[in-house]
Order: structure tokens, then C-alpha cells, then sequence
């Protein structure tokens, strides 16, 4: 198949995904049983308000109709109002967007630099002592759960040793950037959880390609063992871990939701755990489809850097996929 | 300390002395391990799988697994390399040795050009000029086009050159090899043979392998291995003319040779009057399967019987398909056109099809019995499971009934109650035979059933398959790749070429005979342990 | 070749030789869900009682001091286990039973799209946001980070268990038993499932991980019991803030919640390396 071919085929499967998701997020919201109104008001309001509720929601449409009517609007973008109160949903999405973004971008770059690099100590030599003692390492932070991680930081490095402040207090009308170590604690627990994880796959990518005969035959040539790692096994590597670090993205937006509990980071997480409290549909709609979207892009560039870095050797690479969730 | 020279001008002396290796658990993986090479000469080391002789030609490149301990002396022209500074083992893998691996081709890193991975072994500088010498002694190509290219662009050949080409890139004088053909098929064999002969001249040689024959055409002095100790060794005619050790008396006797042709017998027709019954008939198969890389016709109108006690080898090259006609023949792959007859019935194409009885007559033994048993089941268990299905008989008779099988395949019945990893390469095999069995069958077809064992374990593989054939009036039929093993167990040959019969006869008629340009080929390149001896040593025979 | 080489991985250690990192852990991993289940039966004070000043520090009310609520930390967590405990083990069950379930069967049909494409739409959305989307739908109940569990962990069962049953299916042995004319069930009981027992065993294990960290997550965002009834990932969430008076009110149930989880993963990881050799 044309290189082209495949690579828009890829896109479209990115589409459907994108699609079947929000059918399964729209369902979750709004479809399952019982009564969204209700679910938002709370079981003991009064009649007339649950119906003027209805109305504003417009559900007493057929579920297929407000499907339709809501992917439309957000496919052009609008996230339309919010279900509690008048204000839009954009308004009240886009700082905590622009605030996890910056987390988010941060935290893949930490994480991608802690996953490479420790994956390549770790599988250079499969078995040795760094290896052992990083696979242990990376298995037990693996398991824990974030807030668990980042409680046992905060008590070390923000009221132990007092380094950094155990809450991540952003300046009103201002960013995260403006006082960079607010993100300090966040990005480590985020590195540390992402990065283990991506850190286990790539170690596996290098460890295959370490016993590769061509890699084990340079080094019994002599050949030096920086350029045994540049020339001979990298180029192997490159781009399953490439895909890796893509499969990584839906930890790392999952794990953003915790992280920003923990740190009071007002970040979308934050404000996803806040509206589902408050029960407002639309906005969870909105952080919902903003996260998926984000994951499936990520998938989608996995997908076309395998496409476009297979092209040309005849032996299929070996694709990663996200091994734990 | 400054890394000593190891640049060698004279083809260089190689000496091991008293060399012990032990793995953690203090299990001794060689064991005093003397020998020399002189400059110039080639030193075979054979030995069987788990034999060590891996480790010891690694060891000769300061190469020790991390986990293992060394004692003793290995020294290159008077340098000693164990324990040695890691600067001067790096100077003597760059600069001092050549080494080939076992599947040389897969010792190409694939993203990397042809001219960068002679550069990268050349020791001055790496010019047009260096590089072009060094694919010249090899015979390759040295246009500007060819060397641009990646080795998947490569022929297999040109690969196997290739691979050589970097090796002896730094113009070393020492050149080891681990199993460099093992493999390949024999055509391949005989041109990468052929490749090393020219490149011995000025240099010391030292080839591990677990094939005589191919050692044969290559050593001066032989040293036999066995787990971890040397049996045997001196110069390799005086050796292997009058082995001192059984061991290696056993090896040369089982080593497939074509040279050694087993006894003719009468061909069925001629056996009694009338017309036999053909125990398999197969007619205009034709069967293909598919691969990554595209279809291959693995059968194109293929016909051929056999008859009970008699022995047919199916001869062709790896991935030619004849493990497809296997499948066809027992019914799991679906061919596309042909009949198959079981005792001159005419039987349906697919084995679900059949019934029990027609599915009984004829039973497979794959090339891995790895594979074919259960690693959760007891092979008792799947012995008498077998028994219980195809002779109808209660289980408690089934299990008394699997125990005789046992030792008629030469088990012992304490291996009755193993699991399959318990079990070596050859007792699995030989499971595998009782297996089939069991089934009581006409035909055995036998799947290059033995190529994955050592050659003494082989050897007594195929003498209990003759004795079965014989003592059952068993029809098998034999698919190799191997003429040495076709000569030892075929009353006649069936050669496969492109999916066509190309060759067809009895056991001498092709041998000796052979009408079909391949099957020439074929015996031309095969390895014939007592036709190298008796090239080499001319004044042996009197 | 059998010989070890330089660059191939340490050879395999014995089966005979115990194995000191998986006994230490699974002597942990007893300890830690002994003391849970059958704390509160040892617990100094009742759940949720004020023994004294809160974030009292170390030693003077409670070997472990008091939290936010000045309850005795130890106490707390001899209360809190069970919960952290069980329903992630119960969720580990569900979650299992059903993937394993499904991924046996598709094993037999390796090809199905129409499973794929669910598993993928189920992947592409993060666990948090999963178990957040049906806490919003259904509230706050224990049964919900249950369900999550379930939905969450589906996909990554049903391809585990699938692929184990896919090579089991596809194997020459099951070849043979057909050829000796054996029935699908028999096949299944005698041939599949002794091949599949070990793998699906190993990933019950690492599921179990995945489930504490979702239950204790949903605890954590505020979702989990109401007082008096308590578990450790409320307990940190609850004291986050007073811990810099008393760190033991976040540290010992972070640390509670790691000596269960841990444990459970290097475990599954062991067994899962044993069956792949």
C-alpha cells in the first residue's frame, strides 16, 4: 500500500476511535439511567426546577438528537454553555487548560528524558546491577498510586527538608510559569510515575535490541561502546520508543487529575473533580472529550511514526502497546 | 599501563593453558583446557551442544560472562587476554581477531550502509581505497552503488560475504569462528566453506562446530570436546583415522555421511509376484502457503506412494515447502487440488473430514517436539491418552499399553510421569515417535524430525526408526534437508524443487545417478566426512 | 547454544534457589492484609474517636500521634485497612472473571474486530477519567470504583488472557488432540486451560495493583466513605494539610498503601518472568 494510503487509513481509524469515544462519553453523561437534571439538582429539588432544567438542557429531545446536536457544536469548537449558571463552558475551561498544558508539557519532557535514558542504563546490559536495581525500583513506584507517591515527596522534600512548598499556588490572572516552582513537586510526581513506566518499556526495546547478534557482534569486534549504542542499537530503538513515549500520554493526563489534587493546582483535573461535584454535565462533557482527544492524538502520531519509520526495512518492527493501563 | 600492540604481522600463535571455567553454582563449565595453535594452522574444536566449546572460543576474545569465574591462560601470541586490561582486550577484538558468529548475515546491523560497516572495522585509515580491498578479497562488488546499499539489499550470499568482509576488514591474522554455517543449507555451506579455505592462507585459524564434516574441510588439528573436557586431540587425519576414545569413534560412525549409503534392499515391486498395496498414494498435489513476503507454491502436481516397510526421504531445500506437504498428506492444510489414498481409500482432503480409522493410518513427527507436546501435561499421560483414543481401550489398559511403547522406543519408564521440560531433545523426540505409535499407524511421516538433535542422539533416532519400520511394516516417509541422513535411513529419494518432483528413484539410482541438475548440486555441496578424509590424506590409504 | 555468552542476560537462576526478594514480599504483602482485615479487632480506641489534641506529634497520644481530628493515627489505620483492602480485591475478582472470561473465549477467534475496536475505545480514555465519569453518573458508593475497576481493567485481561489462549489453541499439541478426534470441551479442559492458568494468574496479580490504585484514587478525590468508617487513601487526603505537624498522619497510610501494592506487583512480576522462561 502507498505510503500516503496507509497513513491517511491510520487518520481515519484515529476518527472513528474519536468518535466511538464520544458516543461512549455522551452515553455515560447523559444516556445511562436516571435523569440528568436530577443527577444535577439533586434528588430533593423541586419539580418546576428539574423542568425548566430539562429545558435548558433540551432533554426532552431523543438522546440520538442531542448526540447530534452536541458533536456538531463540538466539532466547530463550541463547548456551548454551562449547565450550572450562564457562563460559557470555554470560559470557564481555558485557564485550567492552558495551566495543565503546561504541567502536561513539561512533565512529557522530564518523563520522556527519565524513560529514555534510564531505559538505556537499564537494558544496555540486561541483568546487570543497574538493571536490577532500577527494575525494582520502577516496579514499586509502578504500583503505588500517584497521590500516594506525591504524599511521600511532600513529606520529605516540602516539610522534612522544607525545599519546596507542598502547595502549588498559582498568582491570580497569572501562570505557573511565573513562579516555576510551584511545578517542581507536581512534574516530579508525574515524572516518577510516567517515567517508570515508560522507563520499563523502553528498557524491554533496548534489551531485545541488546542481544541482537549485530549489537552483540560490534562489541565483540571492539567497537567502542558509545558508538555500539549510537550506531548500532539507537537506530533499532528509535521508534518504538517514540511510540512509547506517545502510549505514555494517557498516564500522564491521568495522572495530572491527581497530581493537581494533591498540589490544589488549578488545572483542568482540578476542575474536572470540582464539576462532577457540582454535577454539571456540560463542562464534564467538555474536559472529557479535551482529555480523549488528547490521548487519541497521541496514539494517532504513535501510529504514523511506526508507518513512516517501517517504510523502508522489510522486516515488521515489533509494535509496543501500552502494556498496563 | 599502555595497552600492548596487538597488531600482528605473522599469522599469530595461539595458546590455551589449563583453562577452567565455572558458573556461580560451582558447576565447572570447562575444565582444564590445554591446547596450541601454531602460527598459520587451523584448530577445529567439535563437540555436542552444552559442550562448552562456545565459551571457550569467546574466551579467546576476553569474552566471560560476568557471572562466571576464570582460571588459567589464554595468550595470543604471547599476550595473555584472560584477565586481561579491558584496553587490550578492545585493542584485540579491533585490531588483533576476526570474528564470525553463528548466521553471519544477522550480525549486519540493518540501518547501517555497506561501506560504513567495512569503515568501521578498518584499522587505519578508512579510505575508498581500504574498502574496496576489503570487499575485493571476498568477492563482492565494490561499485560506488553497491556500497551504498543496506544489508537487506543484499543477497543471502552477498550477506554472508559481507559479514565475512567486516570481519577481516581490520586485516587481522587470527580469525575465530562459531559455527559460521550451521543453519545454512547446504549450498550456501559449501560457498561460505569455500570463502574461509581461500582466507586460512596466512592467517590462524580456529573454527567450533559441532559438524566433523564441516571441520573436516577446514582443520589441521583437532581437539573433541565434551562437557567441558577435551576427550581427544592431535592432528586431525592421524585422529579421526584411529580415534583413541570411544567418543569420538561414536561421533564419526554417526555423522551423516552420503558417502555411507545403507544396505540396498529389493524394491517392493520385486518383493513377491503380485501387485503391493500402497500403505500412502499421493496424487497431483498441488498446495501452497503464504509468508510475509508473498505465496509460495510448496506443491505443484506432486504424486508419490509408499509402501509398507519401506522408507521414502522427501529431499528439497529449507523453506521449500515440504513441511506443506506433510500437512496436506495428514490433513491440516487445505491444498488446492489432489487426492491422498490411505491403503488404496481414497481419503477427504481435510482431517476433520476423515474418520477415526482413516486418521489413524498415518501420524506426523514434527521437527519440534518442543512444540508438539503439551508443557502442562505428563507425557505419560498424553502417551496413554493417544493409546486410549485410537485403540479403543480403557485407560487403566491404555496406560499399561503406553509403559510398552515407552520402552520400545528405548525410554526409560521412570520418564514415564516428566513433563516435557524434563525430558532432553532426544527423549522428547522419541516421545514424540511413541506417540504416533500408539495410533498403530501405516505411515509415519517424519518431519525433519532429527536435524535439531546432536548427531550421536540422531543416530540413534533414526536406527529406531528403521528397526520400527522394519519390525512394523511401517511406510515412512522421511522429509530432510540432509543427503547424510538420506543415505543412512531411504530406500528411495524424492527430490523437491520448486514445488515439482524433479528427481525420483532408488537410493543409489539418485545418489549415484542423478539425472536432475539440483539434485547434482545438492550432492555436490554436501559435507562428506569420509570423502574429506580420504581427499586430504592420500598417503593413508594404501 | 546452552553456553553462556557475554552479552546474553544472567543465566536463569535455579528453581531450586528461593527466591529472597519474592519470599520478603510475600511475607509483606500477608503481613500487611492480616493486619488489615483483622485491625480493628486490635485497634487501642473505635474508629473516629478523639483521643486528644489534634496533629499531636509522636508519642504523646498514640505511638504514631493524632490526626487532623485528633483520632489516634494508629487506630485509624487498623480501622481503615479492610476497606482498602477488600474492595480492590473484590474489584480484582470481578474484573478478572469477566476479562479472562471473554479473552478465553476470543481466543479461539483471534481476528475480531468488532472486540478490538471496544477495547480500544475503552483504552483511549485515561482510568481517571473512567472512574470519575461514573462517579458523576452514580455517585459516591463503594460499588462504583468496583465498576471502574471492571471497565478499566476489561481491556487489558480480555487481550492477556486472548493472547495466552491464542497460542494454546494454535498450538501443534491442540493439533494432535484433534487428529486423535477429541472434542472442543475436552481440548479446552485438558490441552488450553493448564496453559493459560499460569499467565492468567500473573496478570491477576498486576491487575490488583491497577485496582487499589483506582479505589484508593476515588477515596482520595473525596469519593470514598463517610465517618466514622475510614480507609488509608482518605486518611492522606483528609490529613494533607496538618502534616507538617504530625507527618505520620499522611506518611503512615501512604506508606500502608505501598506495602500492599508493592509487594503484590514485584510478585505478579516474578511469576510472570518464571512463566515466560
Amino acid at each position: 500500500m502507498p505510503i500516503i494510503l496507509r497513513l491517511l487509513s491510520r487518520l481515519a481509524i484515529s476518527l472513528a476511535l474519536l468518535l466511538a469515544v464520544s458516543i461512549a462519553v455522551f452515553a455515560s453523561v447523559e444516556i445511562l439511567p436516571g435523569d440528568p437534571a436530577t443527577t444535577i439538582l439533586g434528588r430533593n429539588a423541586s419539580p418546576d426546577r428539574v423542568e425548566a432544567l430539562r429545558e435548558q438542557l433540551g432533554l426532552e429531545s431523543s438522546p440520538v438528537v442531542r448526540y447530534w446536536d452536541w458533536l456538531k457544536s463540538m466539532a466547530q469548537g463550541d463547548l456551548g454553555l454551562q449547565a450550572t449558571g450562564n457562563r460559557s463552558v470555554w470560559s470557564t475551561v481555558s485557564t485550567p487548560l492552558r495551566n495543565t498544558a503546561i504541567l502536561a508539557v513539561v512533565a512529557f519532557a522530564t518523563t520522556s528524558l527519565a524513560a529514555v535514558g534510564g531505559g538505556l542504563i537499564a537494558g544496555r546490559r540486561p541483568g546487570n546491577r543497574a538493571d536490577r536495581a532500577l527494575s525494582i525500583g520502577t516496579l514499586s513506584i509502578v504500583a503505588m498510586p500517584e497521590f500516594v507517591i506525591a504524599g511521600l515527596l511532600i513529606s520529605l522534600f516540602a516539610f522534612r527538608l522544607d525545599w519546596v512548598s507542598s502547595v502549588s499556588l498559582v498568582p491570580l490572572g497569572g501562570t505557573p510559569l511565573d513562579t516555576p516552582s510551584t511545578l517542581i513537586l507536581p512534574v516530579a510526581t508525574i515524572t516518577l510515575v510516567a517515567g517508570s513506566y515508560g522507563l520499563r518499556l523502553v528498557r524491554a526495546l533496548v534489551a531485545e535490541a541488546s542481544s541482537q547478534p549485530f549489537v552483540e557482534a560490534a562489541r565483540l569486534a571492539g567497537v567502542r561502546e558509545t558508538t555500539v549504542l549510537r550506531r548500532h542499537l539507537l537506530p533499532s530503538v528509535a521508534a518504538p520508543t517514540a511510540q512509547v513515549l506517545a502510549f505514555s500520554v494517557p498516564y500522564l493526563i491521568g495522572g495530572t487529575v491527581i497530581v493537581e489534587q494533591v498540589f490544589a493546582y488549578p488545572g483542568l483535573g482540578s476542575l474536572l473533580v470540582e464539576q462532577i461535584e457540582r454535577r454539571d454535565v456540560t463542562v464534564v462533557e467538555a474536559i472529557a472529550m479535551i482529555m480523549t482527544t488528547t490521548v487519541i492524538a497521541g496514539f494517532l502520531i504513535a501510529d504514523l511514526l511506526g508507518v513512516l519509520t517501517t517504510r523502508h526495512t522489510p522486516r515488521s518492527s515489533s509494535r509496543p502497546s501500552a502494556a498496563l493501563p | 599501563m599502555t595497552a600492548q600492540l596487538l597488531r600482528f604481522d605473522a599469522a599469530p600463535k595461539l595458546s590455551v593453558d589449563s583453562l577452567t571455567i565455572a558458573d556461580p553454582d560451582g558447576r565447572l563449565i570447562l575444565t582444564d583446557i590445554s591446547f596450541e595453535v601454531a602460527g598459520g594452522t587451523t584448530v577445529g574444536i567439535v563437540g555436542e551442544s552444552g559442550s562448552g566449546k562456545s565459551t571457550l572460543l569467546r574466551t579467546m576474545l576476553g569474552a566471560v560472562h560476568r557471572d562466571l569465574r576464570a582460571e588459567g591462560a589464554v595468550a595470543v601470541d604471547g599476550i595473555p587476554i584472560l584477565g586481561a586490561p579491558r584496553s587490550t582486550v578492545a585493542r584485540l577484538r579491533r585490531e588483533g581477531a576476526a570474528y564470525l558468529g553463528q548466521d553471519p548475515p544477522a550480525s549486519l546491523t540493518p540501518s547501517m550502509r555497506v561501506e560504513q560497516l567495512i569503515a568501521e572495522r578498518i584499522v587505519e585509515r578508512a579510505n575508498s581505497q581500504a574498502i574496496t580491498e576489503a570487499l575485493h578479497a571476498v568477492q563482492l562488488p565494490t561499485d560506488r552503488e553497491f556500497r551504498r546499499r543496506r544489508p537487506y539489499q543484499l543477497s543471502g550470499g552477498q550477506q554472508q560475504r559481507l559479514a565475512l568482509a567486516r570481519a577481516l576488514a581490520n586485516r587481522s591474522r587470527l580469525l575465530l569462528l562459531d559455527e559460521p554455517t550451521t543453519s545454512l543449507d547446504v549450498v550456501t555451506q559449501a560457498m561460505v566453506l569455500d570463502e574461509i579455505v581461500r582466507q586460512q592462507s596466512g592467517r590462524t585459524t580456529v573454527i567450533v562446530s559441532h559438524d566433523l564434516a564441516v571441520v573436516a574441510q577446514l582443520a589441521d588439528w583437532l581437539v573433541v570436546l565434551r562437557d567441558g573436557e577435551i576427550i581427544e586431540q592431535g592432528p586431525f587425519i592421524d585422529v579421526v583415522y584411529r580415534p583413541t576414545s570411544d567418543y569420538l569413534a561414536e561421533i564419526i560412525d554417526a555423522c551423516p555421511d552420503l558417502a555411507k549409503k545403507r544396505d540396498q534392499r529389493p524394491p517392493h515391486s520385486a518383493l513377491d509376484g503380485h501387485h503391493l498395496a500402497s500403505a500412502l498414494k499421493v496424487d497431483g498435489l498441488r498446495a501452497a502457503y503464504e509468508t510475509r513476503s508473498g505465496r509460495v507454491v510448496a506443491a505443484a502436481d506432486v504424486s508419490f506412494d509408499i509402501h509398507p516397510g519401506e522408507c521414502v526421504a522427501l529431499v528439497g531445500a529449507s523453506g521449500s515447502g515440504k513441511s506443506t506437504i506433510a500437512r496436506s498428506v495428514i490433513g491440516v492444510h487445505a491444498p488446492e487440488a489432489g487426492t491422498v489414498r490411505l491403503a488404496d481409500k481414497l481419503v477427504a482432503p481435510r482431517a476433520a473430514d476423515r474418520t477415526q480409522d482413516e486418521r489413524r493410518r498415518v501420524q506426523l513427527i514434527a521437527q519440534d517436539p518442543w512444540a508438539a507436546l503439551n508443557p502442562r501435561r505428563r507425557v505419560g499421560a498424553a502417551l496413554a491418552r493417544s493409546v486410549e483414543r485410537f485403540r479403543g481401550v480403557s485407560r487403566s489398559q491404555a496406560g499399561k499399553i503406553g509403559l510398552d511403547l515407552f520402552e520400545q522406543v528405548g525410554l526409560h519408564p521412570d520418564l514415564f510421569n516428566r513433563r516435557p521440560d524434563r525430558l532432553s531433545g532426544g527423549e522428547r523426540q522419541r516421545v514424540a515417535i511413541a506417540i504416533a505409535l500408539a495410533a498403530e499407524p501405516d505411515v509415519l511421516i517424519c518431519d525433519e524430525s532429527t536435524s535439531a538433535l546432536d548427531v550421536s542422539i540422531q543416530a540413534g533416532v533414526l536406527d529406531l526408526l528403521a528397526e520400527l519400520q522394519r519390525d512394523l511394516s511401517l511406510g515412512v516417509l522421511f522429509i530432510t534437508h540432509d543427503l547424510g541422513v538420506v543415505a543412512r535411513i531411504a530406500d528411495r529419494v524424492l527430490v523437491l524443487d520448486e514445488g515439482k518432483l524433479c528427481e525420483h528413484g532408488t537410493l543409489s539410482e539418485v545418489f549415484d545417478h542423478p539425472h536432475h541438475e539440483i539434485t547434482r548440486h545438492l550432492l555436490a555441496s554436501s559435507p562428506s566426512l569420509s570423502a574429506t578424509i580420504e581427499d586430504r590424506s592420500p598417503t593413508h590409504i594404501q | 547454544m546452552t553456553t553462556p555468552s557475554l552479552l546474553a542476560p544472567a543465566p536463569a537462576r535455579s528453581s531450586r534457589r528461593l527466591d529472597l526478594t519474592a519470599v520478603v514480599a510475600a511475607a509483606i504483602l500477608i503481613a500487611v492484609v492480616v493486619l488489615a482485615v483483622f485491625g480493628p479487632w486490635f485497634a487501642p480506641h473505635p474508629a473516629g474517636q478523639t483521643i486528644g489534641r489534634p496533629l499531636a506529634n509522636t508519642g504523646a497520644d498514640g505511638w504514631l500521634g493524632t490526626d487532623r481530628l485528633g483520632r489516634d493515627v494508629w487506630s485509624q489505620i487498623l480501622h481503615g485497612g479492610r476497606r482498602t483492602v477488600i474492595i480492590p480485591l473484590v474489584a480484582t475478582l470481578a474484573a478478572t472473571v469477566a476479562g479472562d472470561t471473554v479473552g478465553l473465549l476470543a481466543g479461539r477467534h483471534p481476528r475480531n474486530r468488532t472486540l478490538d475496536a471496544l477495547l480500544m475505545v475503552i483504552i483511549a480514555m485515561p482510568a481517571m477519567l473512567i472512574l470519575l465519569l461514573l462517579l458523576h453518573r452514580f455517585g459516591k458508593s463503594a460499588w462504583v470504583p468496583i465498576a471502574a475497576v471492571v471497565v478499566v481493567a476489561f481491556p487489558y485481561s480480555v487481550r492477556y488472557a486472548r493472547s495466552a489462549s491464542t497460542k494454546a489453541w494454535g498450538s501443534s499439541f491442540v493439533e494432535q488432540a484433534r487428529l486423535r478426534g477429541e472434542s472442543n470441551s475436552w481440548i479446552l479442559r485438558h490441552e488450553v486451560l493448564p496453559n493459560v492458568a499460569g499467565p492468567v494468574l500473573s496478570d491477576t496479580g498486576l491487575r490488583f495493583t491497577t485496582s487499589v490504585q483506582l479505589v484508593t484514587a476515588a477515596s482520595f478525590l473525596g469519593f470514598g466513605p463517610g465517618a466514622p468508617a475510614t480507609d488509608w487513601a482518605t486518611q492522606i487526603s483528609k490529613n494533607l494539610d496538618g502534616a507538617s505537624l504530625n507527618l505520620w498522619a499522611i506518611a503512615a497510610p501512604a506508606l500502608m498503601i505501598a506495602l500492599l501494592t508493592v509487594p503484590a506487583n514485584l510478585l505478579a512480576d516474578r511469576l510472570a518472568a518464571r512463566i515466560e522462561q
